[in-house]
Parts: C-alpha cells; structure tokens; sequence
C-alpha cells in the first residue's frame, strides 16, 4: 500500500533550509494500522503533510511509493482522489463554503475519478445521516461552513466524518487525538475502528499512547531525529507510555 | 480636431424635445467646452484610465440593432424575474422591449425625456466635464416616483444596451420615493464594444423611505462605463446601494450619499472581480449631515492577471452629524503577481461625538484552506473557485432584499463559472 524509502525532507526556515526527515522508511500494507509515536519536532507531522502533498516541502532524497507509484510529484488533489486522506492535526476553517456541500463536490470529484456517477443530493443525504449517527455528530453541523465556529472535538469528529465519506485507502491521521476528551477520543476511535478493513490501512501519527488503547495498532514506529529508530508491536506503546522517550536520549549519548 | 470639438461639432438638437431643455444642453455643452476633461492630477480621477476617454469621440449612435438589443435584453432579463423592465437601447427608451404592466396607482415610471423637468437637480449641478458632456448628450433615462407608503411588490429592473461599437450613450435619471415607500431598483449595464456609457442618476428619499438599488456593470469587455449617482436621504430612510463591477474594460461607479436629516442610514454592498487589463473602480462618499446617522459600507474586490481594483471611500461627518456611527470595510484578494488594487479609505469628521471606523486588508488566497479543500480531492482550480466564490458570497449574504440578493448570486455563479444548481446547494 505505502512505501517509503530513504525519505529526506527539507522545509524553508527563517535561517535557510532546515533538514526534518532524515531517512526515513516505512512500509505499510493493506489492512494493517501503524502508529509513528515521537518527541514534539521529530518530523511526525512533516510526514503527514509530505505524504498528502503540501507545499512548502521539498524532499531532496528518497520516494514515497503508493499503490506502485511514486507520489511526490503528484498534487495533493490527485493523491486525494486516489485514496490518500489526511486528517488534520488543525482542521481549516473556511467560512462561506458550506460544510455538506463541500463534501459532497469532495466525494463526487472521487467518484467521477473512479469513473463513477456523481451521487444525487439525495442518496448523499441518506449516506451522510448514517455515519452522523454513528460518530455521535449533530446534525446541524452540515449545514455550517467548514470547521467555523466547531469546537475542538467537532473539527476533529468532523474529519473522521469526512474520512469515513469519502472511504479512502490509505489513511493518515495527524495527531487527531490531540485536545480530545474522553468522549470525543471515544468517537474518534470507534470511527477508524468501523473503518478498519483488509483493504485499508492507517498511519496513525501521535504524541501520546492513549488513541493506541483504543485502536490496535499492528505495528509501532518510534521517530525521532527525522528517521525510525524503534520499531516494535502494540507493547512498544505501552513500555513509551510507561518510560517516555530518555532512552532516546540515552541512544545518542 | 480634438475629442472636445468633435463632440461640440457633433451636437444637434433632438426631434420633439422642448425649446427650454435644448437650451440646457446647449449651456451644459459650454460647460464641458470650457472645463473639458477632468484630469489625473484630480483626486477623484487620478486612479482612473482617462486617456480612452480623451484620445476618442464616442458619438451618439446612429443605428440600432434590433436583433442584437433583443438577445442582450433577454441575457439581462434573466437575472431579475418577475421583474418591471424599463429597457434603454444605445440610450433611448424602448417601450418594446419593456414591461411595465400592471404598474400599481401611485407609481409614475417614465422616460426621461417625456419628463426632462425631473432630471434638473443633475443640470443645475456640473461637477466636472463628463456631468457636462452627459446633460448636453443625454438623450433618455429613468424617472420613477413612488407615492407615499407605498411598497413596491415587484423589482425594477432597468437594462441598458448598447448596439453599436464605438458610441457614447449618455444617461439622466431620477427616482423619488416619497415618505415611507419602499422599492427596489436593479440598473444592468451591458456596454457596447468599445463603447462609452455616461450615467448619471439622482435620487431622494423622502421620510423613512427605503430603496434597495443595484448597479450592475456585466458589459462587453472594451467598454468605458461611468455611473455617477447623487443620493439625497432624508429623516430616518434607507438608501442601500449594490454596485457590481464585473465586466467592461474600465468600470467606474461614483457614489455620493447624502444622510441629510436624522436618523437616515446609508449601507453599501460592493463588489468587483476583474481580470484581463479590466479596471474597475468604487468611490463613495457618504456624508453624515443628520443626528444619529448610520452607514455600513463593505466592499470586497478579487482582482487576477493584470486588472486593476480601486476603492476610494470617503465618509464625512459634519458638525450637525452628532451619534453618527459608520463602519467601512474593504477586502481585496490579488490573485496575480501583477494584479493591482488601490484601497483609499477615508474619515472627514467635525463632530466630537461619533462611532466611526474603517478597515481594509489585501491578501492572497488563504494557502492552508486551499490545501485542506486539495487533500480532500478539489482540483486547484475548483478550490480556488470555490473560495473566491465564498469570499464574494459573503456580499450578497449582507444584502436584505432577496430579489438583489438572488440577482448577485445569479451574477456571481455566472462569472466563477459555478452553475446556477450548485449555487442552490
């Protein structure tokens, strides 16, 4: 599904380039959910972006291969359509373009890709009601322009609700448990759960072990310093919670 | 020969029109003869294009093309049904294009030159040479009177064509609304190519009066529209002005608002979205000459390629104007490294008891938003749509009159290439 080789990455500072990924790899397969764990400023969130196509990056070695093709030189609206999700560790808010309908030309602009027909207003609304109730959002969020005016835990209810929309392949999930109550971090995960599938899988980015009690992961990836330095199962999770991360320090010296 | 002597040249006398109004244009002719074009170094007109309108003479038309004044009336129509249409073609009034049934008892909508009188206010007072190049070429316009009380059910939507390329039509029109009438006015100007179009319009309203009115400029891209329009606002009425630039090579819409007595409110809503080497420009000056007076005033500009937005905007408050409170806003997305906005926001104020505040951005497109609506699978250009179209939106979500509301989202879907269904979404 996702393989990444020998990743470095660069972004412009305000003195000059300044080097975040250096080397990393990674393999994801179909079906399996990985959790990259690490320190702030360890390059977590650059690889979300890197792998979604934002700009401002600029990988100087390495390929970030998806389903066989190399998708560095793709546009973020391509990798989108071909079935990478980004859920934002900040979800945008944009007002004056409505939350429903943004959505929809979302869904309908994958769907036309996959050479699909669009879905009427209708069997949309059906769709979206469905999943509404199954991530405990309210109704009237729809209707409100993108992310304006939500609370912490709508905007991030509200990504996994476009998520689970727009059934992505691969699905890269920024730090989404971060600012979350108990309730929201609940909905959270019982909606990646729902979505968890052989043919999907998860790269699940975050700084602290709580989201992995509530959603397996089958792999767990320690970044820091811009590159993988532990890899491990689920128990790795736990021993980082219990420890946290001097042993990296401890690893330098 | 000079523009000035060609137009001097040019002038003649018009079938039917009385000896006193003839005599008019012809002093409004000696007016323009002496003080000639106005000039870059004039506050008011150094930001505009003036050298199309100094190096040619846009004469009046000749002949009228009826087939093409029919499918430009029909275009224009559409965007305000179940409207009154008052139709002015190459700047004459045509009753066959029109639609004036059903006008109710206590509506007087006329051509101007069956009622030349209504048009003085414009003739006594000629700020600079294009005032006085309209008057003495002006052939036709719009005069309605709304009795007292009276609230208008319908829109009136006055369209005004222009046939034959490279002529100047020139415009005088009235509206009167009498104490507490109501009414809305859409004004669609579509430009000749590479023609000129001078309008000029003055309005009263009467005690606690209300007129919603649109000036829509969606012309030919190598026409020169120029709308002056001298508002008069008495005890506790509204005047709510919507000027939209979208087409013409240059746009120029003047608006000059007085809130005589108290309590009179003014509010603006404009906006324009040009590219090419369009300019476009909005100068209003709003002055607060009553007790407790009141303006909001937003204008919102997208300009892309090598267009050029400017918004002058002037309020002024004089000693009588205590308890004024005015909010102006302007916010202007330059989507091109060569895209050009001028932005001149301005107070003038006398009294010392006044809530006055103006404030203006100029920016690119939010870069974040447009990621996050890319990473759900928006192309870039339907992103970019999509935002503009919000950004603008935001114009027509502060416009109360729903027919002048649905008019610019009509207008706007049309120009961002959105079909009118997604629009309804």
């Amino acid at each position: 599904m996702l393989q990444i080789n020998d990743l470095w990455v660069e972004v412009e500072g305000d003195e000059g380039p300044r080097e975040i990924l250096r080397g990393l790899s990674l393999i994801v397969k179909p079906g399996e959910v990985h959790a990259i764990m690490g320190p702030n400023g360890s390059g977590k969130s650059t690889l979300a972006n890197v792998i979604a196509g934002r700009d401002g990056y600029t990988v100087t070695k390495g390929s970030v291969i998806y389903k066989g093709q190399d998708v560095l030189a793709q546009d973020a609206d391509v990798r989108a359509r071909n079935g990478i999700f980004l859920a934002f560790q900040y979800p945008v808010e944009i007002p004056g373009v409505n939350n429903m309908y943004f959505l929809r030309t979302a869904l309908n602009a994958k769907r036309r890709h996959n050479g699909l027909p669009d879905l009427d207003a209708g069997a949309f609304l059906k769709l979206v009601r469905a999943q509404l109730k199954k991530l405990d959002l309210k109704d009237d969020l729809l209707q409100r322009p993108v992310n304006v005016g939500f609370s912490g835990g709508e905007k991030k209810r509200n990504e996994i609700f476009h998520m689970s929309i727009l059934e992505p392949d691969l699905c890269v999930l920024d730090e989404t448990d971060s600012g979350l109550d108990i309730d929201a971090l609940k909905a959270v995960s019982d909606g990646v759960n729902a979505l968890r599938s052989p043919e999907r899988a998860f790269v699940l980015i975050t700084h602290y072990q709580r989201l992995l009690s509530h959603i397996q992961p089958d792999a767990v990836h320690v970044l820091s310093g811009g590159k993988i330095v532990r890899s491990g199962d689920a128990s790795l999770a736990a021993e980082l919670e219990r420890d946290g991360y001097a042993f990296l320090e401890k690893d330098a010296a | 020969m000079s523009a000035v002597a060609a137009y001097v040249a040019a002038f003649a006398p018009i079938a039917g029109e009385p000896d006193w109004w003839l005599a008019q244009r012809r002093a409004a002719l000696k007016t323009f003869e002496r003080a000639g074009f106005p000039s870059a170094r004039e506050e008011f007109w150094r930001l505009t294009d003036l050298k199309p309108i100094l190096t040619q003479t846009f004469l009046p038309p000749h002949t009228v093309d009826g087939a093409k004044a029919a499918r430009l009336v029909g275009e224009a129509a559409a965007l305000v049904p179940g409207a009154w249409r008052f139709v002015l073609v190459d700047g004459g009034f045509a009753p066959a294009l029109s639609d004036l049934e059903g006008l109710p008892d206590g509506i007087t909508l006329v051509a101007t030159h069956t009622r030349p009188r209504a048009v003085e206010p414009l003739t006594a007072l000629l700020p600079d040479g294009i005032a006085a190049l309209g008057v003495a070429f002006a052939r036709d316009g719009l005069v309605l009177r709304v009795s007292a009380g009276l609230v208008l059910e319908k829109p009136i939507h006055l369209i005004s064509v222009q046939t034959e390329a490279g002529c100047g039509t020139h415009l005088l029109s009235r509206i009167d609304l009498e104490g507490g009438a109501q009414a809305n006015v859409i004004e669609t100007y579509v430009g000749g190519e590479g023609a000129f179009l001078n309008g000029a319009a003055h309005i009263n309203l009467g005690m606690g009066a209300h007129l919603t009115h649109g000036l829509f400029v969606r012309s030919e891209a190598t026409a020169q529209i120029f709308l002056r329009v001298s508002a008069r606002v008495e005890k506790g009425a509204r005047y709510s002005a919507v000027p939209i630039l979208l087409g013409a090579q240059q746009s120029r819409v003047d608006l000059a608002i007085d809130l005589a007595e108290d309590h009179a409110e003014a509010d603006v809503q404009g906006l324009y979205l040009l590219n090419g080497t369009q300019r476009g420009q909005l100068l209003t000056e709003i002055t607060h000459d009553g007790y407790a007076t009141r303006t909001r005033e937003g204008v919102k500009g997208v300009v892309d390629e090598t267009a050029h937005g400017i918004f002058q905007g002037k309020i002024a408050v004089t000693e009588r104007g205590q308890k004024t409170d005015a909010q102006m806003q302007s916010r202007v997305l330059l989507l091109s490294e060569t895209a050009r906005a001028d932005t001149k926001p301005e107070l003038e104020i006398y009294a010392d008891d006044v809530k006055c505040s103006h404030g203006a951005t100029v920016g690119d497109i939010d870069a974040a938003a447009l990621f996050y609506l890319m990473a759900r699978g928006l192309t870039r250009a339907d992103a970019r749509r999509l935002l503009l179209r919000a950004f603008l939106e935001e114009v027509a979500d502060q416009i109360e009159a729903p027919c002048v509301q649905q008019a610019v989202r009509t207008l706007l879907a049309t120009a961002l290439g959105v079909s009118a269904q997604e629009v309804a979404a």
